[in-house]
């Protein structure tokens, strides 16, 4: 069962990255997301730094919206799935592989990425390791709701625009919690409440989202 | 009681009984309902006659949280029993809730205006009524997303769980986001202990909304079984 | 018992709030009891038809 769970895993690592430049674009839709509000509020760093943690998490949220609807449209193609859904490993499992390497694609790098960020938008350096801790916890909550709800919009028509609607409202609490995180490191205190309150949703969804998923699929292989 | 009248056809002929019966408790509570409400009743201290307004905003609240809980009761038993008419309920429940609860923030800005000045106003309240606003339109959006209707279902009744589990998170997040950044104002809400002369309106207007929903619940869900027999006959190649 | 009068009309918001009220329940309530007289008009003229032939 090891094995067909790493052989799994590294198919999708393969599979989401196809080259080594996919990180790259990644990275790239996430620099000209934050490209965006340095231009449009002015160069003054004041204004910048106020809005720094609500522009840092948007531009991620987005960077994980942007392919959600279309994740599970290759392996419906080649036949993956109904193999997947035919093998011994649970589903839930592989929907947890296929989350994990969706989060290795895209939320990895963007963390990798932070150091740089935080130079572009003037942040103050001291706590910078929590606000990386705190995306990672938030950029897993948005994978794992990304695929539950790339899963339920399966064989739907005008799947990019419901997709959006249903996921919204459901990564609300994670964002709340994310921006008020990064807002405390920023003012120099470590948050260990609203590090608590990014765990607890982690958590949940870590219970909640593979099951859901793994229904939807099993909903559309019918 | 509830597998009594989960039979679609009992369902069919009892609530066709009922409808001429509804729709003239419907006329008569809401014309005793506005009477009371801008005729009968007193005019607030601070407020004015613009208390009125409560009259309608209060019930089409707690309306759209009554039909968001019955939305996600009814998701669970189709996803748990795999009850037919469960579903069908939902799908009927889900626009008059959306309904409703655009409704409240209609009401709400408008009642706001006058009171607080300003039209919008990030309350926690509001902001959790947006929320569900929101995700009544996403429910709506994806059952009606699929080409065959039956087919959106499940999916539907899935995200309704979902949500139903996260919008108490929802509402936790809002409040305490809402504490964090507490504005300088207290912002005033209607009077919490309320006169009787108030409360009979009031309890009168959510009758008359109580009825007026399930009312148009039970028109629809006529709507969409009908729909659904039509769809199975041509299927089976009877017509 | 004296009366306090309050000078400011708010008239035209509770006009307002009321009209769209239920202007917008009255217009959900036309709109299902249209959608449930066409869908039944339907099902009695397929069972018409289906007494027929």
């Amino acid at each position: 069962m090891k094995s067909k769970m790493s052989s799994i895993f590294y198919r999708e690592l393969k599979v989401q990255n196809k080259s080594l430049k996919d990180p790259l674009f990644v990275i790239g839709v996430y620099l000209s997301l934050l490209l965006i509000f340095p231009l449009s509020l002015g160069p003054s760093s004041n204004l910048l730094k106020n809005f720094s943690p609500a522009i840092i998490w948007t531009c991620s949220l987005i960077t994980f919206l942007t392919a959600i609807e279309k994740f599970f449209i290759s392996d419906i193609s080649e036949g993956y799935l109904e193999q997947l859904f035919l093998s011994n490993l649970p589903l839930s499992v592989i929907v947890l592989i296929k989350a994990l390497c969706h989060w290795i694609s895209v939320g990895f790098p963007l963390i990798i990425l932070f150091p740089l960020i935080s130079i572009f938008l003037n942040l103050p350096l001291n706590l910078l390791w929590i606000i990386c801790f705190s995306l990672f916890l938030g950029t897993l909550s948005f994978s794992l709701i990304g695929i539950m709800g790339a899963a339920l919009v399966l064989g739907a028509k005008k799947s990019n625009v419901i997709v959006i609607l249903i996921i919204i409202p459901l990564t609300i609490p994670i964002l709340i919690f994310g921006i008020s995180s990064t807002l405390f490191c920023l003012e120099g205190l470590i948050p260990y409440s609203t590090l608590y309150l990014q765990c607890m949703s982690l958590s949940f969804l870590l219970a909640i989202s593979p099951i859901v998923t793994s229904s939807a699929i099993k909903i559309y292989l019918e | 009681m509830i597998d009594y009248l989960a039979n679609p056809s009992r369902f069919f002929r009892i609530t066709n009984f009922l409808l001429p019966w509804l729709m003239g408790l419907l006329i008569t509570l809401t014309i005793i309902g506005i009477y009371f409400a801008l005729f009968d009743s007193p005019e607030d201290l601070v407020q004015g006659s613009a208390v009125r307004i409560m009259y309608v905003h209060v019930p089409s609240a707690w309306l759209s949280i009554f039909s968001y809980l019955l939305l996600s009761i009814c998701s669970f038993f189709f996803i748990v029993w795999r009850h037919p008419l469960a579903d069908i309920l939902s799908g009927s429940i889900a626009p008059v809730g959306a309904l409703f609860s655009l409704l409240t923030l209609l009401t709400g800005s408008i009642w706001g205006r006058p009171m607080w000045g300003t039209w919008w106003v990030w309350d926690a309240r509001l902001t959790s009524m947006l929320i569900l606003f929101i995700f009544f339109l996403g429910y709506i959006a994806l059952s009606n997303a699929f080409e065959k209707n039956e087919r959106g279902s499940r999916p539907a009744a899935l995200l309704a769980i979902v949500g139903s589990i996260n919008l108490p998170i929802v509402k936790f997040s809002v409040d305490w986001w809402n504490t964090l950044h507490q504005p300088a104002s207290i912002i005033r809400t209607g009077g919490i202990s309320i006169d009787q002369s108030m409360l009979v309106p009031l309890i009168i207007m959510t009758l008359a909304f109580h009825t007026f929903f399930i009312l148009v619940v039970v028109l629809r869900a006529h709507s969409i079984l009908i729909e659904r027999k039509v769809y199975h006959l041509k299927v089976l190649g009877k017509i | 018992m004296e009366t306090v009068f309050n000078n400011n009309n708010y008239d035209f918001f509770i006009y307002l709030s009321y009209i769209i009220t239920f202007g917008s329940l009255i217009f959900l309530l036309i709109f299902s009891y249209l959608k449930f007289l066409i869908s039944k008009n339907l099902y009695s003229t397929i069972i018409e038809n289906n007494n027929d032939t």
